[in-house]
């Protein structure tokens, strides 16, 4: 039996070690957005207009936010790969009145916003109301996607809600308050 | 790959039927070519995906629109997401017509779709052979359970079935390895159930993993399933059953068996003269280039659709519609099972529990309408399953360290619960394959063209299922009951059954009760085409048994001289 788990854990560490060898396109995006973008075409400046943005969903604690997961370039690969060309024009075009709606409302672009006036500004979009705008859709999915990157990241997985990837167990009934890891 | 071509048994497909001939014929000693239309996918070896991590997947897991739009169909499937989309057939590669839409989700590699399977594994019952016989459908089974219960019993061994004696006549109990737990919803589901209904059981439901080895499996190479929940991508523990790492490298060790991937079938060869089957022509799916391979005796296992379609185009004098095909039976009779509805709600009580760890499988509800005697104004009935959890409470409104910290939130939310529906669904003539007569694939195999729908009695049971689980769901306490019914096309259940049927009658069937054509005796077809009638079970275990009984049978024939 012992023979048997080891060679198993061999089998395992096997397999794991074809991971070298995925081709590096698989492993996330890792530089500028110009750089692997498809379809969307992102100047320099949205780009770290998105990285501003996400910075201010999600900000660095005493634990990294999304600025550091790149989640803004996780939502543009999403963006660029898995929505519709419709979709993907809104969204841009979203992005590019992003800035315009800011100043109007607080009298200042995003990025120049105090604190305070950014949260009103954020707190005046929502793909939910009645007449959403472009900057309303724009706002939404960028919001779901940093949420979706911050949540799927590796620091997230395993030092927040750890992902069990061989958990080894079932247990079908157990008090809430073990599972609170 | 031999140079040969002369071998004792031929068998066509590498997928859940075909590796259990390739098996019992080789452990008994015959040389066995096994012909697989896709690439190779060796155990280990050509799982690219198994071990990575969530954050690995550059979309999560989800498909890129441009994937999706190219293939509609393979995108309707559940596995067809970022780690095991490689193994799903994509929609331009290997066209077919739709008569009616039907989606035909397909595994074209070595192993096929014991890769990919849902690994519910729960027998067929003699209520289910007698269905036809007793309710007046398509034609009687050839075989009863007691047929069949051994080699139910002696594939369940090798395979390794994780699962409780239930005592149930309507699904009868096999060699189990043992059960998980059930969750503290599905024992409470099940608790209300078996109090408020005489004749409805809510079990644990059987399924292919090795909860806990035996010396079988451990020969096999495989080990103790480690609850990863990640099977499509395949095993690297070998912890659930497929082809790759049980049936075919076993047969490997014999020495006995050839395999060759990328060997498109084009038809079984018939001799006039010798009025019996000699052999198989395979196209090579990378050269094109035509080969033929000789044997004593052809196992058909292609998967249920393309075994109908290698058997229409196997024409010769003889037989100049189709292998076995006097009557024109051949491609009709098709059915599948009706995955149509679902039901979800939710339960604010047990909240003081939860559950740890992954199961494999979940609760299960077998059939209770109609199973004595007809009852309800439509043929048959439905079994269900039935899960549920609980998840974070996840509060996204917000941003900033409020969000940051709502998203670190633990605190479970109430349980969530779900139930889906596996209705049995009528053969029917008008349920039919053929040959599209002027379009051809790539290989110059001409398309198949599907014509296979619902119909009333379908509709009814839909009907039937919603009423019910709203009753079941409102007895248990649970409320947010959605019922809801997605009218997907047949196929997606991927349980497509027929169009080669057993029976006892030659004018009226395909196969006799060994699975063997009625008209070339040297011809057995063993996978989901040859099944009269679907019953509401899970299919591929009773393709199995089915498999590893004909084998049995042909090889005593063999000995004897008979064919």
């Amino acid at each position: 039996m012992l023979t048997t788990r080891r060679k198993l854990i061999k089998q395992f560490l096997y397999v794991s070690a074809g991971f070298a060898l995925v081709p590096a396109c698989i492993q996330g995006p890792k530089g500028k957005a110009a750089r692997f973008l498809k379809d969307l075409n992102i100047a320099d400046d949205k780009e770290l207009l998105l990285e501003t943005i996400v910075d201010f969903l999600i900000p660095a604690t005493n634990t990294p936010g999304a600025k550091e997961m790149e989640a803004h370039l996780f939502a543009l690969t999403m963006i660029d790969d898995c929505y519709k060309k419709e979709d993907q024009e809104k969204f841009v075009s979203g992005l590019n009145q992003f800035d315009a709606a800011c100043t109007k409302l607080v009298g200042h672009s995003f990025a120049e916003a105090s604190k305070e006036q950014k949260a009103t500004f954020i707190k005046s979009l929502n793909q939910s109301k009645e007449n959403p705008t472009e900057v309303d859709f724009f706002y939404s999915n960028l919001k779901r996607l940093t949420i979706q990157a911050y949540t799927s990241s590796q620091f997230f997985l395993t030092k927040v809600k750890v992902y069990e990837m061989v958990p080894g167990r079932f247990h079908g009934c157990v008090p809430v308050k073990q599972n609170l890891n | 790959m031999s140079d040969n071509n002369l071998f004792d048994v031929i068998v066509i497909g590498s997928g859940m039927t075909g590796g259990w001939a390739a098996k019992e014929f080789t452990e008994k000693g015959f040389k066995t070519l096994v012909l697989e239309r896709g690439r190779n996918v060796e155990h280990l070896k050509d799982y690219p995906t198994t071990n990575m991590q969530p954050w690995e997947f550059e979309h999560r897991g989800e498909i890129p629109n441009k994937i999706k739009e190219a293939n509609p169909i393979a995108s309707k499937t559940y596995v067809f997401r970022e780690d095991a989309a490689h193994f799903v057939v994509k929609d331009n590669e290997h066209p077919y017509v739709q008569e009616k839409p039907f989606d035909w989700i397909r595994g074209y590699q070595v192993g096929g779709k014991s890769l990919l399977w849902a690994r519910q594994t729960q027998r067929w019952s003699e209520f289910d052979f007698e269905g036809p016989k007793r309710d007046g459908f398509a034609v009687d089974w050839p075989i009863r359970y007691a047929d069949l219960a051994p080699w139910y019993s002696h594939v369940e061994k090798f395979v390794g079935i994780s699962g409780n004696k239930d005592g149930l006549a309507n699904l009868p109990d096999g060699e189990f390895l043992p059960a998980l737990d059930m969750s503290c919803i599905e024992n409470h589901f099940k608790g209300v159930i078996e109090k408020n209904y005489k004749d409805r059981n809510v079990i644990y439901a059987r399924c292919a993993h090795l909860t806990k080895p035996n010396q079988i499996h451990l020969d096999q190479g495989r080990g103790q399933c480690q609850n990863r929940n990640l099977c499509q991508r395949g095993c690297p523990f070998g912890g659930y059953f497929c082809s790759n790492s049980s049936t075919l490298p076993w047969a490997q060790k014999t020495n006995n068996l050839t395999l060759r991937p990328h060997s498109v079938v084009h038809s079984i060869i018939y001799d006039d003269k010798k009025e019996k089957v000699t052999g198989v022509r395979v196209i090579d799916a990378i050269t094109k280039k035509t080969y033929d391979y000789f044997a004593k005796v052809v196992f058909l296992n292609a998967a249920a659709l393309n075994s109908n379609l290698i058997l229409l185009n196997s024409t010769s004098n003889r037989f100049p519609n189709g292998l076995g095909n006097d009557h024109g039976v051949l491609g009709k009779y098709v059915a599948f099972h009706n995955y149509r509805a679902r039901a979800s709600a939710t339960f604010e009580g047990l909240l003081d529990s939860t559950t740890d760890g992954r199961s494999m499988t979940s609760a299960y509800l077998p059939r209770f309408r109609n199973l004595h005697k007809q009852e309800t104004d439509f043929l048959r009935g439905y079994a269900l399953t039935f899960g549920g959890g609980r998840g974070n409470k996840t509060n996204t409104d917000g941003f900033g360290t409020e969000l940051k910290d709502q998203l670190a939130n633990k605190e479970l939310g109430p349980w969530y619960v779900g139930a889906q529906m596996m209705g049995e669904t009528i053969p029917k003539e008008t349920n039919y394959l053929k040959l599209d007569p002027n379009q051809k694939d790539e290989w110059g195999m001409p398309l198949l063209s599907i014509h296979i729908d619902y119909d009333d009695n379908d509709d009814k049971m839909v009907k039937d299922f919603t009423e019910q689980i709203t009753e079941m769901f409102t007895k248990a306490g649970y409320t947010n009951i959605k019922t809801s019914d997605s009218k997907q096309a047949p196929g997606l259940d991927i349980h497509e059954m027929g169009g080669c049927r057993m029976g006892h009658d030659p004018k009226t069937s395909m196969l006799n009760k060994w699975n063997q054509l009625h008209t070339c005796n040297n011809v057995f077809v063993t996978d989901g085409s040859s099944m009269t009638s679907t019953s509401t079970q899970n299919p591929s275990l009773t393709y199995m048994a089915l498999t590893a009984r004909a084998v049995n049978y042909a090889v005593e024939q063999l000995k004897k001289g008979e064919i």
